[in-house]
């Protein structure tokens, strides 16, 4: 066995914590190695210096102290219990379960609440943004209507079409919908109407006719883009007059 | 007022006081202070030698001790009667000296000296066997050993005086310590390998000044 090898293990060697088989070996080594046997009698002699280290003779008036200190404080913990010790006394085990699951259960009412609210009020906005020649965006309306899903494209052009291909809003609240528009001139007036509607609502159809040469026409038409939909609607004439028409992409 | 006496018992009455100990153990879990009180007499002085190797003086100590009594007390309900009160009391001591480590390093403290007072307890009292020299030879010689165990880090310093000063075994103090075997072998060989070196150290400068002074 080599010196380096055997002075890692002399501090074990020393404690007598050396495995027996590497203890005879480094005890072999010891017996030719005058340097090695040196450095074991000086692990020895620090082994000895340890087990004087001891601590100073402390008087029993010091532990009586410590014992009454002790004692005094036991008593007063037992009689006035800390905040800490009696709110948490109150969580215990099975109480604190409970607790817990009623928590979880309350939390979760309460989101399925809010989900379910949010969807249902998804359902009946539509948002109607106009906007003018300018570009400027206004303010847009709400309603409370259920939007039929766009099936197809219509054309205005022509309002001889068949009201089978189209699909139609009605418009029952022409207050709250519609917005008189200015003249348009040409494309450079866009209205859209967004919706937030996740369902597919049901196709819609229907044309609403004025019932008096009074009434305004209106026709919307959804297309397959869901952003992109398609208002035409005449405004009441006069007697004579020819009709005046608009249509919005 | 209780007295406190540590005696040397024989094996067999060892057992029979380790009965009366679990004995001790019940009440006192049960709310009764006065066995509590018992209990805190019979461990006492282990304790308290426990925290001064660990803290280095005795303010420290004393503060400890009182501690670790505190917490007996709360976890006593958790204590399992198969189980060696000593090594659970040895935990309790090495966890709060810990905590007081670490709270003396937030404030930025540094490891008090072990000679801080008490080389100047050991010399008010002189042994009548032995002569001036000697206790001199002997209070230089712990004040040596005292200062080569401020070096060392918590983890060994716990591990070499559980070992080697109280004298459990490898395996005991692998449990008080939440260790392994292997680990507090190496941090006990560690920790005598540095105590070895500052002694040689220590003496080499000696001898290098008595010299220079002759």
């Amino acid at each position: 066995m080599k010196c380096k090898q055997v002075q890692e293990m002399l501090p074990l060697f020393a404690g007598r914590d050396l495995e027996e088989n590497r203890a005879k070996l480094v005890t072999a080594h010891l017996q030719s190695c005058g340097v090695c046997s040196r450095a074991a009698q000086e692990y020895g002699e620090a082994g000895q210096l340890l087990q004087m280290f001891e601590p100073p003779q402390f008087s029993e008036a010091m532990y009586t102290g410590i014992r009454q200190r002790v004692l005094r404080e036991i008593d007063r913990k037992s009689v006035t219990p800390t905040m800490f010790e009696s709110i948490s006394s109150l969580f215990r085990p099975p109480l604190r379960l409970a607790v817990a699951a009623s928590l979880l259960l309350a939390v979760s009412v309460l989101a399925l609440y809010f989900v379910i609210n949010r969807n249902g009020g998804r359902q009946n906005q539509t948002v109607v943004v106009e906007t003018g020649g300018s570009g400027q965006r206004k303010t847009p309306d709400l309603q409370a209507s259920p939007e039929p899903r766009p099936e197809n494209l219509a054309t205005t052009a022509n309002p001889k079409r068949s009201a089978t291909d189209l699909t139609t809003f009605s418009s029952r609240s022409r207050k709250s919908r519609f917005r008189p528009s200015q003249k348009r001139t040409g494309a450079t007036n866009a209205e859209l109407v967004a919706t937030r509607s996740v369902d597919p609502p049901q196709p819609n159809i229907s044309l609403k006719s004025p019932d008096t040469p009074a009434e305004a026409l209106r026709m919307e038409m959804q297309t397959q883009d869901r952003n992109i939909r398609i208002i035409w609607f005449s405004q009441p004439t006069k007697e004579g007059s020819p009709s005046e028409s608009s249509k919005g992409i | 007022m209780a007295l406190a006496l540590e005696i040397q018992l024989p094996v067999n009455a060892l057992t029979q006081n380790q009965q009366s100990l679990i004995h001790l153990i019940e009440r006192a879990a049960s709310g009764d202070t006065a066995a509590f009180e018992q209990i805190m007499i019979h461990s006492q002085q282990r304790v308290m030698s426990m925290t001064w190797r660990m803290l280095g003086n005795e303010a420290d100590a004393r503060d400890a001790s009182q501690e670790v009594f505190l917490r007996v007390y709360k976890y006593l309900g958790r204590f399992k009667q198969d189980q060696d009160f000593f090594a659970w009391l040895y935990t309790i001591t090495v966890n709060v000296c810990r905590d007081i480590t670490k709270k003396r390093q937030q404030h930025g403290e540094r490891f008090t000296s072990f000679t801080a007072g008490a080389g100047e307890e050991t010399l008010d009292v002189l042994d009548n066997s032995e002569s001036v020299d000697q206790t001199l030879v002997h209070t230089e010689q712990r004040e040596l050993i005292a200062r080569a165990m401020a070096t060392l880090p918590d983890k060994e310093r716990a591990s070499i005086v559980l070992r080697d000063i109280e004298g459990l075994s490898t395996h005991e103090v692998a449990i008080i310590l939440k260790s392994s075997s292997t680990t507090v072998r190496s941090q006990v060989s560690s920790a005598r390998k540095k105590i070895k070196l500052y002694c040689e150290h220590y003496l080499r400068r000696k001898g290098a000044g008595t010299s220079h002074e002759v």
